[in-house]
């Protein structure tokens, strides 16, 4: 992804390389927020 | 105690040793089997009463509710809050001690402390009410325990990017598991580029993150 910097308008980029499930956790805010969102598996 | 040895190593070393009862590098051990694990675990619900959502959560003064870290926006635009160089512990962002420990099940009363241990003089980002921003810093940060509260406690003051020449492991999976996204220069010499400011000032530091997973 790209960062730039608003100041001086210079940019770089940076990587965030994640599993699908670190990413699904970090877009829901976290772990606690993501198991929050999940429907409990039956039994569970 | 006095006198005691203490060695922290791997999983694999310590399955080693508890095997031949002398420390042992498990390479020396033969091939390593074959283990495949289940697809799922079965776990037991017995004994478990899920709460109804009507009860009241009875806590101590100084016993306060967990931050919440936010979904990840599309975009984030936010100050850079702070600088720090290479080797940033754990201990140096959420510190240990007397002092400091009444607190660790108050993070907005610990975060006082935030990175005391490097930054005594700037308060800012330790006092601000919580915001957003992010932090800049060198090789291994998070390196050398898995306190969750060297990210609860950032996170909590609004940091919601941290940009790195490495991670250390564990403190990148904590990163990932309070909502902070854990970003690694792709050139390190990027890093120099910005300086840290304090939290009132305009917002400066933007970043665009695609939805894309990786890179």
């Amino acid at each position: 992804m790209t960062v730039e910097n608003t100041r001086t308008g210079a940019r770089f980029t940076a990587s965030c390389v994640l599993t699908p499930r670190e990413r699904d956790i970090l877009l829901a805010g976290g772990i606690l927020a993501h198991t929050r969102s999940r429907p409990a598996e039956p039994g569970h | 105690m006095k006198g005691d040895e203490v060695y922290l190593c791997s999983s694999v070393v310590a399955a080693a040793s508890a095997l031949t009862g002398v420390i042992t590098d498990p390479r020396t051990l033969g091939v390593e089997p074959s283990v495949t694990l289940p697809a799922k675990f079965a776990a037991s619900v017995a004994g478990f009463v899920a709460p109804d959502g009507q009860g009241e959560v009875v806590r101590g003064p100084n016993i306060k509710p967990v931050p919440l870290g936010e979904a990840v926006a599309e975009d984030l635009e936010a100050p850079v809050l702070l600088k720090l160089g290479d080797k940033v512990s754990t201990d140096d962002i959420s510190p240990a001690g007397s002092a400091v420990l009444v607190f660790r099940s108050n993070v907005p009363g610990h975060r006082r402390a935030l990175l005391q241990v490097r930054r005594p003089r700037v308060r800012g980002a330790r006092t601000a009410p919580p915001g957003s921003g992010i932090i800049v810093a060198g090789e291994t940060y998070g390196q050398g325990s898995s306190r969750e509260a060297a990210v609860m406690e950032p996170m909590y003051l609004g940091v919601r990017a941290v940009i790195v020449k490495s991670f250390a492991r564990i403190h990148r999976a904590n990163l990932i598991n309070w909502g902070v996204v854990p970003l690694v220069f792709d050139d390190p010499a990027g890093r120099g580029r910005h300086r840290a400011r304090r939290p009132a000032a305009p917002r400066r530091t933007a970043r665009r993150a695609g939805r894309g997973p990786q890179r």
